[in-house]
Order: C-alpha cells, then structure tokens, then sequence
C-alpha cells in the first residue's frame, strides 16, 4: 500500500476482518483495510457489493458479526452513530436524509448540536451566554454556506429545494459536524453534468482545504478515475482489489465482477 | 484644492470630507458588511502602488474581468490613480474574446476574480504574451495554482503597504498628477457582426456623464443604491459618479443568484436595470401570484384593472374621478404596495430602464403598480444624452435632453451629439472613428425628433427608415410598434414607401378583445371576416389611430387604413416564426389592396388562398373596406 511504504501517513481508519451478516445473507465478508489520513478513497463496485453496507457499519447503524473497526486507533466497533460522530466520523446519505420543513440554515445548525453545550438558565434568558454561542455557530454555518455556494438558498425550505441542491446541503450538514472523515455514499447520482462538476470541485476542496479524508461510493467511472488517492472494489461482500486508479482499471478480477466472463 | 477631474481625486475627497462614514456595503457571510471612505482609501492606496511598483506606468492598460464586487471597485479606482486605462470586461466573455481585448488593447496586467476566470485566463495564456500579471482577488480553490503569473491581491497590497511606508505621500502626489482629459478606460462594445471596437473615455467625460445622471435623478449621500451592472458596462462607470462625487453608498450583492433577495432588504433608491430584467420581474410577478391563495389572485385579479384604468386615464390626461382614486387606493394598500416590497422596490425613487427598447405593457403594468418607470437614453460613444425627470415622464420619449448636451437631428433624422460627454475614438482605428464622428459630431445611428418640450423621441436605427415620395422619413417599426400598443390591433403593417405620399396601414384584428367588445356593446356579429368589416369596429380602431397620429410627427401621421378579413400567418409566409412582419412578401401579396388605398378607392373584392393546417387549399371572398382615420376626409380623395 501506498502510504504503509512511504510511512508518514498514520491510517486514520482501520478495517479488520468485518463481516456482516442479515439473518442467512452474508452482505459482507472479513473486509480488512485501511485509510490514511487526508486521502481520497473510493469504494466501487456492482449494485448489493456492499459498499453502503460497509458504511453503515463504519458509522455505527450496523453492528458487525465479526471483526473490528477502529478510528484514530479507537475501536469504535457497535458504538451508536451519535458517538462515532462525536468522534469526527461524518457521512452523507444515498437517499437524502434531511429535515424537509426546516430552512437549509438551520438543517445545518442542527448539525452543530454536537458541539453547542445548552443550559437551562442561558438559554431561558437568551441575551449574553447563549446569543454569543449563537453567533459562533452561525458564524462557522455561513462559512460552510460561502464554501458550498448556498447563499441563494440560505433561508429557504429543504422540501422546495431541487434534488440537486439537497445533496449540496446534505454534505453541508456533514460539513458543520466539523469530521474528520467523511464518507460519502454516491454524492452525485442523479445530477446533471454540471452538478457533477461542482460536487467533484466541492469534494477537492472539502480534502484540500479543509484537511479532510474523503471516503466516496460512487458509480460514477470517471469521476471515481480523477480524484481518487486509491480503489476498493467490492464484489458481493468480498473486497476483490485495492490499488490506485491506474491499477484497478487493469486489473482483470475488477473487469470480471462489472463486465462478467468472457 | 484639487480640481475634481477624475473619480481618483474625489476618492482623496471623501476619504477627508467623510472618512468615517460608510461609502459601500457588501453581504458577506449572510451580513451587510460596511466600508467606509478610509477602508476605499487604504485598498485603493495599496492596490495602487502595488501595481506602479510592478511596473504600471501612466497610459498603460489594465485588463478587468470579474463579477461585481467590491474588490473590482477598488481595482478600477486603482487603476486610473495610477494613470493607467481600465479595460473592463463582461465576466461571461468566452476565452477567445477575451484573449482578442487583452492583445487589441495592450494590456498589462489583468485582474481579476476568481479561479473560474482563471482558468479561462491560463487556457488562453500562450495568446497574450503581452500581459505581465494575472492578479485575481477571490482565493478559493486557488491552492494548487502555482503558475508565476498569478498573484493574488494580498500580496499585491502587501507590495502596496511596502512602498506606502517608504513613500507615504507618493500616491496623493500621483493621484494629484491625473488629469480629466486623460484616458480613463476603452469599453468595448460588443460586435455582433464584426470584431469588437474599444471606445476610448477620458475622465471628463465620464465624469459629465455621472452629473447629468445625477441632475435627473438626484440623491443625497448615504442614500443607497445597489450595483447591478458589470463593469464592462459604460453605465456602471457613470453610477460610479454617485458613490465618489455625491456620496451615495453603493450595496454590492452576495451573489448574483441573491439579487432578488439583496434588492428587497436595501431597496435601492436609484434601481437601474435592462429591460430584459424589468421583463423578468413582471413575468415573475405574474408567475407567483399564479402560484399563491385565493385570497391574494383575487385581489390581484380584482384590482389589476383598477390600476390599468387609472393610468390610461392619467395618460389620457383626463380627470380622474373620486371613486376611481379611492378604489386605487385601497388597491395600493392591498395589493400594490405589497407587490413593490417583494420586489424591493418599496424605497425606490427612479426605476430607470434604458439601452434598448422596453414594449409598453410593461411599462403600463409597472405603473399600473405604481412604479413609474424612468428612461435613460445614452450609449458608449455618446455618454448620457437624455433622461425622464421625475415630473415630465412621457412613456413615448426616452427622455428630456440633458443640460448641456449639443444636439441636433440630421436632415436624413439622424441623432447628432456634440460635448463633453462623447467618446474620442476607437483604440487603433481612426478610420471607424472617422465614419463616427464627422465634424466632431458623434453620429449615433439613431433615428429619432426632439419635441418642442425638449424630449427625445427614438424611432428606429437610421438603417430601418423608409421614406415618402416626398422625402419626408419615417420609422414604419416604430409607428406599428405604437398601434400594437392597443388590445384591439393584433399585428399592423404601415405601408407607405417612394411612391406614395402618404402613410397607410393594414391591420390585424385583435379578434378575441374586439369579439367581448362586441357582445358588451351589443354589435352582433358572425366570424371574424365580417367583425372585421363592421362599422362600428372601424369606428373603434378610428380612435386608436387618431390618439396615436397625436404623437406622430406630421408626415408619419397615417391617413388611411383597412381593417384585413384574415390575420396575418406564419404557416402562410407571412410573419416569421417569432412573429415579425415579412414586409417584402406582404407588399407583394397585397399589392392589389395597396394600389386601391392609393386609387382612392372605397372598398376593394379580394379572394384570397387560404391553407389550412391539413394541407387543404380553399378560397375566401369578402368586400374589404378602406377607410379614412379622419371621417371628415371621407370621400375627399
């Protein structure tokens, strides 16, 4: 691996032998691997290889059968969501899950509850403790609106917004949890080209400019090809391949699995 | 003190007279943010002397592309404190335009925003060798960017403060140095048909401009207005004029996508957009009242006409009687009022729309609303020629001609301006220049007549005139554009032309607005060929020409007319698919028509083909009258 070789990135998250199972389905099997900290990763593969499986065990809404997860050199394995996202683990959702009758502003301060310390007594009165931490939030929330370009859409409701620009705020919302990682599960599925774009520029800059490792399931050939650090292929809950771009697109097990036999 | 010659010299000004107070206001991370005239000074200051200390010298040229934003204020103020020419550009422009003004205009440095202009900026890096920097002010996604060229405006301020310190009163010496006669920027106009031509303008005369502007529509400082126009534009020079001579703070949007939003929390005072954009809000408007209660489209639905009926009586001139005021009244307290905060009109003192033609229903419909709307007649090479005063609109005029201006109509009615405000001549083509400006008057290619109260009628460009055997012209687009103006005309062509002299024209009914008029003033009828022949229809539309020969020069005026059996169509030739007239195919067909309006016949048989939509061919027989607009003329000729 990459980075094992050169030795300065320390892995940020770590599989190890994960399997998951539903009742007889085996969706996946001793999964091990390892992200370093301020890669782009992608995870691919045919529909039901279990890419959003592994996700979802990562962040905590599946409890493996077997194996362990660790962030930062912490087991996290089982640990509830809301935990592993106090950790810095944050995510996006394949079918957008946000609060539908709440404006994209506030979707997002929501986000910042992790870090807002309520008190009966400040909140009660308002004016001093709590307006201040009010500002603060508000203020780290407009700056995620300016990075995303959502200035048009600030005060307007979620369930008016096209699917497009849902997605936008969904990765916004992941944004104010202020992660570490993020893993996102096919950030750009159903856009148009240039949603497309802008979503691929989003995500550099989240890596770039924010210093955060991206872990993405995408469909996407060729955006997965131009951003991607390295690949993970899965292949009914087996991973079948690890490596950079330019190694995954020959290797003949890869080919198999999305084009079948010869 | 300083003579006030250029816009760098008023900024020394200010940031005396006003220091402290606020100049301009942007919205940044969803809050107003204010600047004062101190913080214009010190950006300009070091943007200033970071570009002398690259090497910019007075006459050199500066290339500027970029959305508006306050940074692109600066730059332009910083460019010509210099000595050096703005070259403002369109932020949309295609890389190969862009690439074409950068090498035709010399320029040395380009400024600009953000890593998307960038990037069409390196594609075309290999075309303009000319060009030393490329400074850009909007860091975001530029991390990777390592090219020498780029620099961004941190670092160009930071040369600034550098050469500040050491020089402290070197920029007010160079700002003091400037002169209103020098260049202060080469707009390019954009080419349609041919390359584009850069229109060079001294401080002077964009500086005469900002005041005739200002003479109109007049503010105070601290009042606000909000930039809407590009930098290319010549029009956001002369606003400029408001922020540095009179002080008026200028907002600057958080995005263009925010407009709507900005403009309903500042309401400018001074609201000048194109007509494209006065369109847009009024179809907007009509969209969301489709979408919105019941309760809010009735009372929409219920006092629209109210305000339709008040302004055609206002410019009517005729009394408008109590019950009608009240009833606007309340409309403007229920509906109208409301209608202007949403468009954030409801502190707006000049709507002002100008540069090219704007169809009068929505003038109606604005002022139906209670925003009258202002014009502006100006251009690049012209600066500002005409404007609306607050208290002598006149809807058909684009304006009162300025103080100030020289002005006079050629014999063959072309607009003529002569003075401080037009430009001196396109940047390396004397020869364009020379097809312009004729005896130092600036040739607009505008047809158009003054009035005896000083306004300025547009007709049409000079190209589209046509002229009467008795060499009197007219603009035949113009006079129908005015006829079309009423509900019960369709389509109209005027028909007139070196044979003839005198006008005529051939009308289109409008069959569904002239069929409910019927059935209330019970006028029975069957299809459209025999509405269209009534008496009582020609009576109507008689009114209509009548009030539309009263603003029409003598010889424009139309003597006679027929009202067509059939409407004018597409799928037969006549019109184009977006609707216009196919003049020379319609002359022809109707030639035998034309030739009785002018054999003074009384009434003419005509058959015509009809196609319908299957493809079928049939013919229709009718007696089609031809009438005088003056009845007592009737029968004369």
């Amino acid at each position: 691996m990459v980075a094992m070789e050169t030795g300065i990135n320390t892995p940020i998250l770590k599989c190890e032998n994960v399997s998951l199972k539903f009742g007889g389905v085996t969706a996946l099997l001793d999964i091990g691997f390892e992200v370093n900290k301020g890669e782009i990763v992608s995870i691919i593969g045919p529909n039901g290889a279990g890419k959003t499986c592994i996700i979802n065990t990562i962040t905590g809404f599946y409890r493996p059968w077997r194996g362990k997860v660790y962030f930062e050199g912490q087991e996290i394995t089982g640990l509830p969501p809301h935990k592993v996202c106090i950790l810095g683990v944050a995510r996006t959702f394949q079918n957008i899950e946000l609060f539908t009758g709440l404006s994209v502003l506030d979707n997002l301060l929501a986000a910042r509850h992790i870090y807002v310390k309520p008190n009966l007594l400040s909140c009660a009165i308002y004016y001093g403790l709590a307006q201040k931490e009010e500002i603060k939030e508000r203020k780290i929330v407009e700056n995620i609106i300016d990075f995303l370009e959502m200035e048009a859409i600030r005060k307007q409701e979620v369930k008016i917004l096209p699917y497009g620009q849902r997605k936008r705020v969904e990765l916004g919302r992941a944004l104010a949890l202020e992660p570490k990682i993020i893993l996102l599960d096919e950030p750009t599925a159903g856009m148009n080209l240039e949603e497309k774009e802008d979503m691929v520029r989003f995500i550099l800059d989240i890596n770039e400019e924010r210093e955060t490792t991206i872990i993405l399931v995408e469909h996407d050939m060729d955006i997965v090809m131009d951003i991607s650090d390295r690949i993970i292929v899965f292949d009914f809950g087996n991973k079948i391949a690890e490596g950079v771009p330019d190694e995954i697109k020959k290797n003949g097990r890869v080919i198999k699995a999305y084009l079948g036999e010869k | 003190m300083l003579e006030l010659d250029t816009y760098p010299k008023y900024l020394l000004r200010n940031s005396q007279l006003w220091g402290d107070k606020v100049a301009l206001r942007r919205k940044d991370f969803g809050i107003w943010q204010n600047y004062t005239w101190k913080d214009c000074y010190q950006q300009v200051k070091h943007l200033c002397l970071g570009l002398v200390d690259l090497g910019l010298k007075p006459g050199d040229k500066v290339s500027l592309i970029g959305d508006d934003e306050p940074e692109g204020f600066w730059a332009e103020a910083a460019i010509q404190a210099a000595g050096g020419v703005l070259v403002a550009m369109w932020s949309d422009s295609i890389p190969s335009e862009v690439a074409y003004i950068i090498n035709h205009s010399d320029s040395k440095f380009v400024i600009t925003e953000d890593q998307e202009q960038i990037d069409k900026i390196l594609e075309i890096k290999n075309d303009i060798p000319k060009v030393q920097k490329v400074i850009y002010w909007d860091r975001k996604g530029m991390r990777k960017y390592e090219d020498p060229i780029l620099m961004s405006f941190d670092d160009l301020k930071k040369i600034g403060s550098k050469h500040a310190n050491t020089h402290p009163e070197f920029f007010d010496e160079l700002v003091a140095m400037g002169k209103g006669t020098d260049v202060a920027q080469m707009s390019y106009t954009s080419g349609t048909t041919s390359l584009p031509k850069g229109a060079i303008i001294t401080h002077n005369a964009i500086i005469t401009s900002a005041k005739r502007m200002h003479e109109f529509a007049p503010l105070n400082q601290g009042e606000d207005v909000i930039t809407t126009l590009a930098s290319a534009s010549v029009f956001h020079q002369w606003f400029s004029g408001y922020s540095y001579i009179y002080g008026v703070m200028i907002n600057f949007p958080e995005e263009p996508e925010t407009l709507m939003q900005d403009y309903r929390e500042i309401s400018p005072r001074f609201m000048l957009i194109t007509p494209r954009q006065w369109q847009s809000l009024s179809s907007m408007t009509q969209i969301r009242i489709n979408d919105a209660g019941f309760l809010k489209k009735f009372f929409y639905n219920l006092f629209l006409p109210v305000g339709y009926k008040v302004v055609d009586l206002r410019s009517s001139k005729r009394k408008i009687n109590f019950a009608w005021n009240l009833l606007y009244k309340l409309g403007d307290i229920l509906v109208f009022a409301p209608l202007r905060d949403k468009l954030g009109l409801v502190k707006t003192k000049y709507p002002v729309t100008g540069s090219a033609f704007l169809g009068p229903d929505f003038f109606r419909f604005f002022q139906a609303m209670g925003i009258n709307l202002i014009q502006i007649y100006g251009s690049t090479e012209a600066g500002v020629v005409s404007m609306h005063p607050q208290d002598d609109i006149d809807n058909d005029s684009v304006g009162r001609i300025c103080k100030g201006v020289e002005i006079k109509i050629s014999d063959e009615q072309e607009i003529l301006i002569r003075g401080d405000s037009i430009f001196s001549g396109y940047y390396k083509s004397p020869e364009k220049t020379e097809q312009v400006i004729r005896d130092s008057w600036f040739h607009t290619g505008d047809s158009g007549y003054i009035n005896e109260k000083k306004h300025l009628f547009y007709l049409d460009r000079i190209e589209n005139l046509d002229e009467l055997s008795n060499g009197h012209r007219y603009a035949p687009a113009y006079i129908e554009g005015k006829l079309k103006f009423s509900r019960f005309i369709q389509d109209v062509m005027v028909v007139g032309g070196k044979n003839r002299n005198y006008l005529s024209v051939i009308i289109n009914i409008d069959f569904e607005s002239i069929g409910k008029w019927a059935e209330t003033n019970q006028v029975p009828y069957t299809t459209f060929v025999d509405l269209s022949q009534k008496e009582e229809v020609s009576t109507l539309l008689r009114r209509d020409l009548q009030r539309v020969n009263n603003t029409l020069p003598e010889g424009s005026k139309v003597r006679k007319f027929v009202l067509l059996h059939k409407e004018f169509d597409a799928d037969e030739g006549e019109l184009t698919r977006t609707r216009k007239l196919r003049r020379a195919f319609l002359q022809d067909r109707y030639q035998d028509l034309i030739e009785a309006i002018y054999g003074n016949k009384r009434d003419m048989p005509v058959i015509t083909e009809v196609k319908y939509r299957d493809g079928r061919k049939g013919t229709v027989e009718t007696n089609i009258k031809i009438r005088s607009v003056y009845e007592e003329m009737e029968g004369i000729n």
